[in-house]
């Protein structure tokens, strides 16, 4: 449906636009992607420092899935016909498995 | 001098070119898309939440995320239909949040680069009479030129909503209208 009152109100509209383009914003938009910036920054070096301090604090119970992760990685390989190089290369190949096991799981779910 | 030169090549550009040096991590590419797209945001900004100060703070948030989110913008030169979206989003985002905004000095509106100013004034004020899903309707419809559906995609709106609040909206506009002096 169209009408004149259609067209007057795009002519009024029209008429109002554009807001006067003005340097002051631009630079007001730039600090705040320059801030957002650094915000970042610091958020990545706290995220770092929080997941090394978690890691160390956790390590001595880390050992029983290490070991969990060994034995799987050892289990492939042996049923793949070799043996692998090292306990850790197994516990990678193991913790890769368990991942994989997991994130799949973690995708069923949604 | 370079800065310069750099800043006057890039206001020469095409937009889909500036685009895709922003998208390469070109901070001054993106400085040269807000200066080009600043007036049309802020407009509607202003149209939506019918207050200069908040529309600014608006699009100054909507380019922020723009600028973060530049990696997700699919072509270039969807660029400006992408931006509109994302400050759509932030002035919904805005009204779901807060209290309706307080409705400002008409002063606030008057702008040098209006082509009528007692056009604009008089549209603004009728404008702040709406309900906010109204205005967000209208304005889209009017001053962006939306279909119905455009706007739903845009809002999430169903399309029923959409199209009852463009036909009330205008049509209690149409009265004001009448009943002017």
């Amino acid at each position: 449906m169209h009408s004149d009152f259609d067209d007057e109100m795009r002519r009024r509209f029209a008429a109002a636009e554009p807001v006067k383009a003005d340097e002051a914003f631009v630079l007001r938009v730039g600090d705040a992607m320059r801030r957002r910036r650094r915000q970042e920054r610091v958020l990545a070096v706290l995220g770092v420092t929080v997941l090394v301090l978690g890691i160390g604090l956790a390590a001595p119970r880390l050992a029983p899935l290490f070991e969990l992760a060994q034995r799987a990685g050892g289990a492939i390989a042996t049923v793949a016909g070799s043996a692998p190089d090292s306990p850790v290369a197994a516990a990678v190949l193991g913790g890769l498995l368990i991942a994989g096991a997991t994130v799949g799981w973690s995708l069923r779910r949604l | 001098m370079t800065a310069v030169s750099g800043r006057a090549a890039l206001a020469n550009a095409a937009e889909a070119a500036v685009v895709a040096l922003a998208c390469g991590g070109d901070d001054g590419a993106f400085e040269e898309l807000v200066r080009r797209r600043q007036g049309a945001l802020r407009a509607l900004l202003r149209r939506l939440c019918g207050n200069a100060a908040l529309a600014d703070d608006l699009a100054q948030q909507s380019f922020v995320q723009a600028w973060t989110r530049l990696s997700s913008l699919r072509a270039p030169g969807a660029f400006g239909g992408w931006l509109r979206q994302i400050a759509v989003n932030t002035w919904l985002a805005q009204s779901r949040l807060k209290a309706p905004v307080a409705a400002p000095l008409a002063e606030e509106f008057e702008d040098p680069a209006t082509a009528d100013p007692s056009l604009a004034l008089d549209l603004d004020r009728l404008l702040r009479r709406l309900g906010e899903g109204e205005r967000t309707c209208v304005v889209l419809a009017y001053a962006e030129g939306l279909t119905h559906a455009e706007i739903a995609a845009m809002t999430g709106w169903p399309l029923g909503t959409v199209k009852s609040h463009v036909l009330r909206g205008s049509a209690r506009l149409r009265e004001w209208w009448t009943d002017a002096p």
